[in-house]
């Protein structure tokens, strides 16, 4: 990828303010990790520069954000300089005042995370009795606080069977979007793989039904992007880049400024306080070899790759320490005759 | 007349480093080769119903100066003063962008 095929700066940054948790889930990325927090009037200026770089969509993340204090203020900074933000909750603390808090922040939107339609399914992979009754709770108070919600499940083991009954639960719950995603062996995700992770053909069974499912519904949309998807035969992926969006649409920024392509691949590749940003952006060795990836393995003379371009750059990594490496997930098969079949 | 301007719903941003590329290969004479594929590059980028549409130079150009206070006339006047191009195949091209871009309800006329 050319530097001028680039976009002049990420649109969205995914922004892990803390890796403070007060739960404990079982794909977890971040679980682990531990850096230094910024102060206040250096995330001020963090936000100062994503807004003057013309950045459109900040998504806290984490770490669970309302454990932060100053979320509320730094929200209402960002939305002043025209950002539009949202973020991503377990529910666990958004009671009717937080709600009330977030709409007056200005959040565009909140999303809560429910993996399963099943309360004791939900519990056991958050690992927090409750914590199902709450995020509905919590889905509930947006509503009533007027703010847009949206629901994240995360698909694994444990809920493909039933995830369909995640569609009742977002209409019931007043959700706008259902958004799927897949699962991250990286962190927690990569421990417990064995038992959660679906094997590649279970993941390609997945989006043929997850496709008929969406475009069944003109009620609430359903949201799910995986590279891989360019598999599935007549599948025309409408995204504005092919592959991975991570490092091309999107950075994400640890809570110490750390700059990484994505929560899930942990490499700092910058400091968003101390390195000139441009510089991170259209130079960086790391983000280079994301952008312009070789194919290997079954990828070389797969009839797909010109689409997926090896599909997830954050599973290949994890799994490999290779950016080039096919993704773990795909089922396409190794034998590159049956490939083209 | 009707004034034209951008739904003000849509998310949109101009790609500043596009932008100079493509103004520095269409100014340079030396670079004439290259005229063909900077016109289609994006410098505009709109988000819009979660699709992300890149309009180029001249799509972007009209964009930016949907701001409701100019109608298609003398938004074409305004155009000729920085497009050194036949009037009437700009004012016609400019017209089905319009057009287009009124269709997927990201630009009102009124």
């Amino acid at each position: 990828m050319k530097n001028r095929d680039l976009l002049s700066a990420p649109v969205t940054v995914n922004w892990s303010l803390s890796y403070r948790c007060n739960f404990a889930c079982s794909h977890c990325y971040s679980r682990k990790l531990e850096t230094a927090l910024l102060p206040l009037s250096e995330i001020r200026s963090v936000v100062d520069l994503l807004a003057d770089k013309g950045v459109v969509f900040i998504n806290f993340g984490g770490g669970e954000p309302l454990l932060l204090e100053n979320l509320y203020d730094i929200t209402a900074y960002a939305v002043s300089r025209g950002l539009k933000v949202t973020m991503n909750t377990n529910g666990w603390l958004l009671d009717p005042d937080a709600a009330v808090r977030i709409a007056a922040a200005g959040f565009h939107s909140v999303g809560v995370s429910i993996d399963s339609p099943d309360p004791k399914a939900h519990d056991l992979f958050r690992n927090r009795p409750g914590s199902f009754a709450r995020a509905l709770n919590s889905l509930d108070h947006l509503r009533q606080a007027d703010v847009q919600s949206t629901v994240s499940c995360v698909i694994n083991r444990m809920n493909l069977d039933n995830w369909t009954g995640m569609v009742d639960i977002c209409r019931d719950h007043g959700a706008r979007t259902l958004y799927l995603h897949n699962y991250k062996c990286t962190g927690m995700g990569q421990v417990n793989m064995g038992h959660l992770d679906l094997t590649p053909s279970q993941w390609g069974d997945f989006y043929g039904e997850a496709l008929t499912v969406r475009d069944s519904l003109s009620d609430l949309v359903i949201s799910f992007d995986d590279p891989i998807m360019a598999a599935i035969p007549g599948y025309k992926a409408d995204g504005a880049v092919k592959g991975s969006t991570c490092g091309k649409l999107s950075l994400h920024i640890e809570p110490d400024g750390g700059i990484s392509p994505c929560g899930f691949i942990p490499v700092t590749i910058g400091n968003i306080l101390e390195d000139d940003f441009d510089r991170v952006w259209f130079d960086s060795p790391v983000l280079e070899k994301m952008r312009s990836k070789t194919p290997t393995g079954k990828c070389s003379g797969c009839d797909s790759y010109e689409d997926c371009l090896g599909g997830c750059s954050a599973r290949a990594f994890a799994m490999t320490g290779s950016f080039d490496s096919p993704d773990p997930h795909c089922w396409v098969p190794d034998d590159p005759e049956e490939c083209s079949a | 007349m009707k004034k034209l301007s951008r739904n003000p719903d849509v998310n949109w941003r101009v790609e500043s480093h596009r932008e100079a590329h493509v103004r520095e290969v269409l100014e340079d004479p030396s670079r004439t080769g290259e005229d063909a594929e900077a016109v289609d590059v994006g410098t505009v980028t709109i988000l819009a119903g979660g699709v992300m549409h890149q309009l180029n130079l001249l799509g972007g150009e009209i964009w930016k100066l949907c701001d409701g206070s100019l109608d298609r006339g003398s938004l074409a006047v305004r155009l000729l003063e920085m497009f050194d191009v036949d009037a009437d195949t700009l004012k016609e091209d400019a017209n089905a962008f319009i057009d287009e871009m009124m269709e997927k309800g990201l630009i009102n006329e009124e």
